[in-house]
């Protein structure tokens, strides 16, 4: 269909953005201060492994050429090796996404089902109780560093009602909304404050649209009048606001798996820090910043589907 | 004559309530009650020494996980039997120095490259504006554990990896408010009077730019406080026994059964912190909006 | 325009008493529509003819329901034939969703803002059509074929599944009259339908809107700031000032014998071809703020006619030509005498 001709021309301007992704995580390991092999082997270091690893890198070479392994191995699918866990980073990037991927949607959604209602009910009575109260308890939860938040919801709801668990995955799919019900809601908590600014005011301009006057003196009702054009249209913005925020939606997925011991990728970044396989390190950052990228392109089909106007610009 | 008029009812009721909201107090509202929390948390962590007579580091093994309002310790202990308002006091400046030294920096950065870019458009904008974007790719937190990783966790690196990384938001909000305010007539007036770049961009375009750059570095300011004790709550950034509150929040979280105040209050003290910056930026924004 | 008749007017289908809309600003409470009282008589297409401020737009929205409540209030009576004994202002939302599209419709003025833009036309229309009929979904767009073949659209079927953006300006126009008179409303208020459109496609419209009402015999309320599209379709004429009616009259009468010095003025700033005139005559001056109103006549800082005693009358619609004619004015007789009238130091004859 012509409407999804634009993504073409996305996905081109997307290779370059791909590109200076791979320079960035590169130059991560060059900030290692000292000897960057001798760091990077931490106590598996010898002077034969360490003359091994700097070929293998490249590190007696130009920087170019160092680079231009790094795409070399990455093309082939290889991000190099962990040191901690003794097997190819991808291998343990693999096992790890899962977990992650399963919790950045749960999460999104939940907080697309949090911020949808409060946002268009907060507009509907602008001004009114709920929206005042809606709007300090959304400075109030901005504030909230998510994992204290975290560790509430565990005291409250795992702990002392027990109607979760404290922590894990869980086995199988009903198993895993189970375990990750507490971490989704404490990053819904946060990502919703974001959502419902964008949904409240785009709820404003909706409601004071000619075209909504105009269904309402069809004579539909008022339900119908919100379903089919209020929200419909209010909810564009959604996507859009949703594609520029996703940073902050991962940025708090990361924080929050550590809160809740949960085995995704956010985890083993912050594991292997302290283990300090770099190589890791690199990786999932890497993995991330795709991520991102490959996300917003999604976004942007799916806008493009709610909206007909936005191709024919 | 009988009743009133009912359309002279309805003036006065209506009139009545706009006299209400635009009460000059209301207005304010936000900017004193968010600058009134700021200044308290400053005052109080810096004289701390007035206020509490503790070390935030004394260990106490005679007293430790004493509940709050217990005799002599108004927060309580901690398992090390250190007295939590003390830790809070000084801790609170760790924070504090996160929300200003870091957002201080990457303001003043961030600014100048946008106002440059800006201004000099061409090939040197697009450029800059693509390496930006290109930083906009990577979830923040993330490249912030990244950059610490890489450099080893410490108080210092963490502000350095802000520091690389957090500039690129007041670079872009600069640079599209200083292309739109190329446009304006008064820097058309400003060229034709023969006044060199460097002037135009410092006396003209800049003021103007600032009210938006202001605002939108106290919601900065929140976001660094957050990442500052995420990062000691990971044990990234601050470490034990730093009282900083992100680590305390660490500490207190194996006794959360018994001793809740060990993370909670620590938590809503950054939540207090938070909620100021968050008024203050919007009582700025209201006021700056209806100034201009 | 209809021949004036010699015998009895047709009876009222809406009447309108004393209507007030108040809107609470951040500047103050504007007195949008300030004791607005007229009668919309059967079968009949009544102007409604200011500037912009005047009221008009307002007056219309109040009547409909369609002013937002917490900023803005109404008092007065709004009383419908369909609906005996009742006022409109304190329909209940039950009741006000079946008054309207079955009862009172209404067009507006930019016809891209007055479509949902993500939706499809056909949808739009057939919207319309179920709001007050139960049908399937065939036989919805079968008659939603229909209205858009009567509206004048070319190939409808094909139309039915376009996105408002994709459609011309005067072809939306049409779709909204279709959406319009999908449930054949008695009365149609009409916002400016045609001031967002090219002249010609401007006569297109009124064209078919008069068609429309010819065919149907609805009332129609025509809301305007050109005098010229006024003229062409209206039986009797409201001008409003200030948020009030300052005169009203019958086409005809207003047209040749206007006696509100605004009136006169309107009409005096059409360029005329015939007139051979160096200048375009303006009204000097701009409309009030209708924020913390002054009392007296709301046109005395800009009438060529006003007296000290003028900016403090307390205004009402006074009874000229043996009632027949309504006019704000306590010197309507002298406006109708051209002595009166300063010398205008331009005027080429």
């Amino acid at each position: 269909m012509g409407r999804y001709s634009f993504l073409g021309n996305r996905i081109l301007q997307m290779i370059p953005v791909l590109i200076g992704i791979t320079v960035i995580t590169f130059f991560l390991l060059r900030l290692i201060p000292g000897d960057p092999a001798r760091q990077i082997l931490g106590q598996h270091y010898t002077p034969q492994s360490g003359a091994e690893l700097r070929r293998a890198l490249g590190l007696d070479r130009p920087l170019w050429d160092q680079y231009g392994l790094f795409m070399k191995h990455l093309f082939q699918g290889s991000l190099g090796d962990s040191i901690n866990y003794q097997q190819p980073t991808t291998t343990v990037i693999s096992q790890r996404l899962p977990a992650t991927l399963f919790l950045v949607v749960y999460s999104a959604v939940m907080a697309a089902v949090i911020a949808v209602p409060v946002g268009v009910c907060s507009a509907l009575r602008k001004g009114g109780i709920f929206d005042q109260v809606a709007r300090v308890w959304f400075l109030v939860a901005y504030a909230m560093p998510a994992f204290w938040l975290g560790i509430i919801m565990i005291l409250i709801f795992a702990v002392h009602l027990h109607l979760f668990p404290v922590n894990g995955y869980g086995t199988g799919f009903t198993g895993h909304l189970r375990y990750l019900f507490l971490p989704a809601m404490t990053i819904a908590v946060a990502f919703s404050t974001v959502l419902v600014r964008t949904l409240r005011a785009s709820t404003l301009a909706v409601l004071a649209t000619d075209y909504v006057d105009t269904a309402r003196i069809k004579g539909i009702s008022r339900f119908a009048v919100l379903r089919r054009h209020v929200v419909r249209n209010a909810i564009i913005s959604l996507v859009v606001v949703f594609g520029v925020n996703l940073a902050f939606l991962v940025s708090t997925t990361v924080l929050i798996e550590n809160v809740f011991g949960i085995p995704g990728l956010g985890r083993l970044l912050v594991d292997s820090v302290s283990t300090r396989d770099y190589t890791v390190v690199q990786g999932t950052t890497l993995v991330f910043a795709f991520f991102v990228v490959m996300v917003n392109l999604l976004t942007d089909v799916v806008h493009a589907a709610l909206d007909p106007r936005v191709s024919a610009a | 004559m009988s009743a009133i008029n009912p359309s002279v009812a309805l003036l006065g009721l209506l009139e009545r309530r706009v006299r209400r909201r635009n009460n000059a107090f209301r207005r304010r509202a936000s900017l004193l009650v968010g600058g009134g929390l700021l200044l308290a948390v400053i005052v109080v962590t810096l004289a701390a020494p007035l206020i509490t007579s503790y070390d935030p580091d004394a260990i106490d093994p005679l007293h430790p996980l004493a509940a709050p309002l217990s005799p002599g310790h108004v927060f309580g202990t901690d398992s090390f039997g250190r007295d939590i308002l003390a830790r809070m006091l000084y801790g609170g400046r760790v924070d504090l120095l996160i929300a200003f030294g870091a957002t201080a920096v990457t303001l003043v950065v961030g600014t100048t490259i946008g106002l440059f870019s800006g201004y000099v458009g061409g090939w040197i904008d697009s450029t800059i504006m693509r390496i930006v974007d290109l930083f906009f790719a990577f979830p923040f937190f993330v490249l912030v554990i990244a950059i610490v990783a890489m450099l080893g966790p410490s108080v210092f690196n963490m502000f350095l990896a802000i520091w690389m990384t957090s500039w690129i938001s007041y670079a872009r909000i600069t640079r599209g408010h200083t292309l739109s305010a190329k446009r304006q007539e008064y820097v058309l007036a400003a060229k034709a009077l023969g006044y060199r770049g460097r002037r135009i961009m410092l006396r003209h375009i800049l003021p103007n730019v600032l009210s938006f750059v202001v605002i939108f570095a106290m919601v900065d300011a929140v976001g660094n406080v957050l990442l500052g004790a995420a990062l000691g709550f990971l044990g990234l950034g601050a470490k034990p026994p730093s009282p900083e509150w992100g680590v305390m929040i660490s500490d207190g979280q194996s006794y959360i059964f018994t001793a809740w105040w060990l993370s909670t209050i620590p938590g809503i003290a950054i939540v207090i912190v938070g909620v100021g910056f968050s008024l203050l930026g919007d009582g700025l924004a209201d006021i700056l909006r209806i100034g201009d | 325009m209809t021949e004036a008749l010699a015998i009895e007017p047709r009876p009222a289908i809406l009447e309108v008493d004393d209507l007030y809309t108040y809107i609470a600003t951040g500047d103050g409470v504007v007195r949008a529509v300030d004791g607005v009282s007229f009668e919309l008589r059967e079968g009949e297409i009544l102007g409604l003819v200011g500037e912009s401020g005047s009221g008009k737009s307002v007056t219309c929205r109040t009547i409909a329901g369609l002013m937002p409540s917490p900023p803005a209030q109404s008092v007065g009576e709004v009383r419908y034939a369909g609906y005996p004994g009742r006022n409109l202002l304190g329909l209940r939302a039950a009741e006000q969703q079946r008054l309207r599209g079955a009862h009172i419709s209404m067009i507006f003025q930019d016809p891209m803002s007055a479509l949902n833009p993500v939706m499809r036309v056909g949808d739009q229309i057939e919207e319309a059509v179920g709001a007050h009929a139960r049908l399937g979904s065939g036989e919805r767009r079968k008659r939603a074929i229909e209205l858009l073949d009567r509206v004048g659209i070319p190939a409808p079927a094909r139309r039915l599944r376009g996105y408002p953006h994709e459609f011309s300006g005067g072809m939306r126009q049409r779709v909204l009259i279709a959406a319009a008179i999908a449930s054949s409303p008695r009365i149609l208020l009409a916002d400016e339908p045609t001031t967002a459109l090219d002249v010609i496609i401007q006569d297109q419209i009124l064209s078919l809107l008069l068609e429309l009402q010819r065919d149907s015999g609805m009332s129609m309320i025509l809301v305007s700031h050109d005098l010229g599209v006024i003229a062409e379709m209206c039986d009797r004429i409201a001008v409003m000032y200030g948020g009030q009616i300052v005169e009203l009259a019958d086409a005809r009468t207003l047209l040749t014998a206007p006696r509100h010095p605004y009136t006169i003025s309107l009409l005096r700033s059409l360029p005329d071809a015939e007139r051979k005139t160096r200048y375009l005559e303006s009204i000097p001056g701009t409309p009030p703020r209708l924020v913390d109103v002054q009392p007296g006549c709301r046109f005395v800082t800009r009438c060529p006619l006003a007296t000290p005693e003028c900016a403090v009358w307390e205004t009402e619609l006074l009874a000229a030509a043996g009632g027949s004619q309504l006019v704000r004015c306590r010197r309507h007789d002298d406006a109708r005498r051209p002595e009166a009238w300063p010398k205008q130091s331009y005027e080429s004859e």
